[in-house]
């Protein structure tokens, strides 16, 4: 059997592998570009060693299949159960001529027969309007066809996603500015090749930035950026897009719009209620009467405000595929690279999720799935030895439950060592150990998103990032969400966020008391005020000051907390702030910034606390309390 | 706009029959087309002259492709960032990965068809489509 008979022995064997896996997947997904040119690949692939080792038969089935495929990719044929079946048919007639051709080591004989079968099935399959992926004759199969610009965009991803993985690699002494230099002309010249010579003047900053950092993260970044600009077309002006911004359009279902239109009506039907009431009151009508019609008018507002603010958000939704988009090919990818054979399985990519969650997601998601497979999987030798099948399975899920969307990561590998896990977090002081010893399994295992813990005892150039767990925590609980976490000894780990359907963002006015930050909900703080402390007077056991002509009460927060009464000099920072209508004043030491936070509701300790609105958690990790000031004023008045 | 004319490529790989077949693809693409028999021959060639990208075979006498490679990328600018295309024999993880870490900026698994070969180094080169 000569060398290149060998060759296409093996590597048919795993295209074949690659082209089931990615047809199977598009028939669930017909929409997933990704399994769609991986499918066409695998078959162009597998047509190429077919006329490199003179399988003329081979060639001329594969040809039939890549022709369909190419129709489906150019859009101008759909993804049918039937055509998956005639691909998936074809790859099994592969996998049998390149299993005999193993054991006899020789081309099957008698393999026309079954090669006309199969481009007799393919010609039926498409459509009249496509009359040229009728078969050719046997000479043309393995003519070289020019390259479909499609085709060539796949060689110009596959480009993009190497040089990425070379940066990621550590590259030896003073070798790393070479590496990084070569890299960004090679993504220069995809783009340039790809017709935006304009954008690849772009990759300078990035690569300045890696060269003095030494650190090749924003290059990879840059690569990143433009492999996500390479899916749109190519735009009519060179240089006018900018991948890097946020999606500023946003695609909505006409029911929403709908709905809107139809509260909208409701919303004027209630506003002329009022209006009639006003009159009402102009008149002599019977005070009670127009009392119990006020409270029904201010409720069926009430009703309508609140659909209208859900309806608001529900604008904002997007399917959790944006995000998710990219993670079939990243951890096919980290697979190989680290020689663990994994797939990973999308359920549930359609749920929608708030556009914020959406775009924050992929990030920590992306880490969960890169630590699951540099520490949970298996190598394939351990996995056979315990029995597993040698392909691991990665599941990404994402579901809505209620108000809530939990997305799941679960894995099929090793399961994480509780026992280690207490170890580890002794030794690194991750928790007390009174604390870790009193832990349940259950609890012990959530120590790894504590600040700090990695379990990783050897660094890889995967997740030996330094950024550990707790990184993926601060994120999804700055998005008001939960992460949990369970795992079974040999059996594999789940990893579960659960993160909430709307997102409320909150404005806040951060105030310093006492040596403590504290939160004041912005809607409430009418403005500030600068005062001699002579000017606040003590009124019973209270105080007040006078504002234009208004006597207001006025708590001195550092004092509401407990600190000793201040001197009666200097000048005190006042908000000025509107609870249910009256005004009152807030003495603090210090003001902050604003902020835009996303408010969580007490929880544990803090909910038996009164004038406690809720909590958000800051950018570097605290929690910021935000006051409930009615109850603050309100405890002001007992 | 960038011509293939424009474009030197240096094919690394001491097997006489594969530096005629891509120079026959490439040549007739419009590139401009030199050949060393391996790296220590490569390196020679590149501080006389230096090319817009390599083709670099693994297994070669003297100097393998690898070490060319390591070697390569610890030069002087201009030559140390020269874009290298590998094409090995070899298909399994553990030699792509050999091949990224030693800064190859891309792998392609032997037998490589003609027109495949001036694909990727058309766009490795930023040729226009």
């Amino acid at each position: 059997m000569n060398e290149f008979v060998e060759q296409f022995l093996i590597e048919g064997r795993e295209l074949v592998a690659q082209g089931n896996d990615d047809l199977l997947a598009l028939e669930e997904h017909p929409d997933d570009r990704e399994r769609l040119d991986g499918a066409f690949r695998a078959f162009h692939t597998l047509k190429g060693a077919a006329g490199i080792v003179d399988f003329v038969a081979m060639s001329r089935a594969l040809h039939a299949a890549e022709d369909v495929l190419s129709a489906v990719r150019s859009k101008s044929a759909p993804v049918t159960p039937g055509l998956i079946d005639l691909c998936l048919a074809c790859l099994d007639q592969v996998s049998a001529w390149i299993d005999r051709m193993r054991s006899s080591g020789e081309l099957p004989a008698d393999a026309d027969a079954a090669a006309d079968d199969l481009v007799r099935r393919f010609a039926t399959l498409a459509s009249p309007d496509t009359a040229s992926l009728a078969p050719r004759g046997p000479g043309d199969a393995t003519t070289r066809r020019p390259a479909d610009s499609t085709g060539v965009s796949t060689i110009e991803r596959d480009l993009l996603e190497a040089q990425k993985l070379m940066l990621a690699e550590p590259a030896p002494e003073g070798a790393a500015a070479a590496r990084l230099e070569s890299a960004s002309r090679i993504a220069a010249n995809v783009l340039r090749h790809h017709g935006r010579s304009l954008d690849a003047a772009d990759l300078e900053g990035p690569l300045q930035s890696s060269l003095v950092t030494g650190n090749a993260e924003a290059m990879i970044e840059a690569i990143d950026r433009i492999l996500e600009g390479l899916a749109e077309p190519a735009p009519e002006r060179p240089g006018t897009l900018s991948p890097q911004a946020p999606e500023a359009t946003l695609r909505v279902d006409v029911d929403r719009i709908d709905s809107l239109v139809r509260l909208t009506g409701e919303l004027l039907i209630a506003k002329n209620a009022i209006g009639h009431s006003a009159a009402r009151a102009q008149g002599e009508g019977d005070p009670r009467a127009l009392a119990v019609a006020l409270k029904n008018q201010h409720l069926a507002l009430d009703r309508l405000i609140g659909e209208l603010q859900r309806s608001v958000f529900s604008l904002r939704v997007l399917p959790l595929q944006h995000a998710f988009q990219r993670f079939p090919r990243l951890v096919r990818e980290m697979a190989t690279a680290l020689g663990k054979p994994a797939r990973l399985m999308i359920e549930g990519a359609t749920t929608e999720a708030d556009k914020t969650i959406v775009e924050a997601i992929a990030e920590p998601l992306l880490h969960v799935l890169r630590n699951g497979l540099d520490h949970g999987l298996e190598d394939a030798s351990e996995r056979a030895a315990l029995g597993k099948p040698a392909t691991a399975t990665i599941h990404l899920r994402a579901e809505r439950q209620g108000e809530h969307v939990v997305i799941e990561v679960e894995d099929d590998g090793r399961g994480i060592d509780v026992a280690r896990v207490r170890e580890v977090a002794r030794r690194r002081n991750a928790a007390p150990e009174a604390a870790i010893v009193a832990m349940s399994d259950e609890e012990a295992i959530n120590l790894i998103f504590a600040p700090g813990f990695s379990t990783a005892s050897r660094v890889t150039d995967l997740s030996g990032r330094g950024v550990g767990m707790d990184v993926v925590r601060n994120t999804i609980e700055r998005l008001g969400g939960r992460v949990s976490l369970s795992s079974r000894r040999q059996r594999g780990t789940t990893v579960r966020f659960t993160l909430p359907f709307t997102v409320i963002m909150t404005q806040v006015l951060t105030v310093e008391a006492a040596g403590q930050v504290f939160g004041v909900p912005l809607e409430a703080v009418v403005e500030t005020v600068r005062v001699g402390r002579s000017a606040i007077s003590p009124v019973g056991a209270a105080r007040a000051m006078v504002l234009r002509d208004r006597t207001l009460p006025v708590i001195d927060l550092g004092q509401a907390l407990g600190r000793g009464a201040r001197a009666a000099e200097g000048d005190a920072n006042v908000l000025i702030v509107a609870v249910a209508g009256q005004l009152g004043g807030l003495e603090v030491d210090r003001l902050g910034d604003r902020l835009d936070v996303m408010l969580k509701p007490p929880e544990g300790l803090l909910a038996g606390i009164p004038g406690i609105d809720g909590t958000t958690l800051l950018g570097d990790g605290r929690v910021l309390i935000v006051l409930d000031l009615g109850e603050v004023f309100g405890n002001a008045d007992d | 706009m960038a011509e293939a004319s424009s474009k030197r490529i240096l094919i690394i790989d001491d097997a006489s029959l594969v530096r005629r077949y891509y120079r026959d693809a490439l040549e007739r693409a419009g590139f401009e087309v030199d050949e060393a028999l391996n790296g220590v021959e490569a390196l020679e060639k590149l501080l006389g002259e230096p090319a817009d990208l390599l083709i670099v075979d693994v297994n070669m006498p003297q100097m393998d492709g690898f070490t060319f490679l390591r070697s390569l990328r610890q030069q002087a600018p201009p030559i140390a960032s020269i874009p290298a295309l590998v094409i090995s024999t070899e298909a399994g993880p553990h030699d792509r990965r050999a091949a990224r870490s030693a800064g190859a900026n891309f792998y392609l698994v032997k037998p490589v068809a003609q027109d495949v070969l001036v694909q990727h180094v058309s766009i490795m080169c930023g040729l226009p489509a």
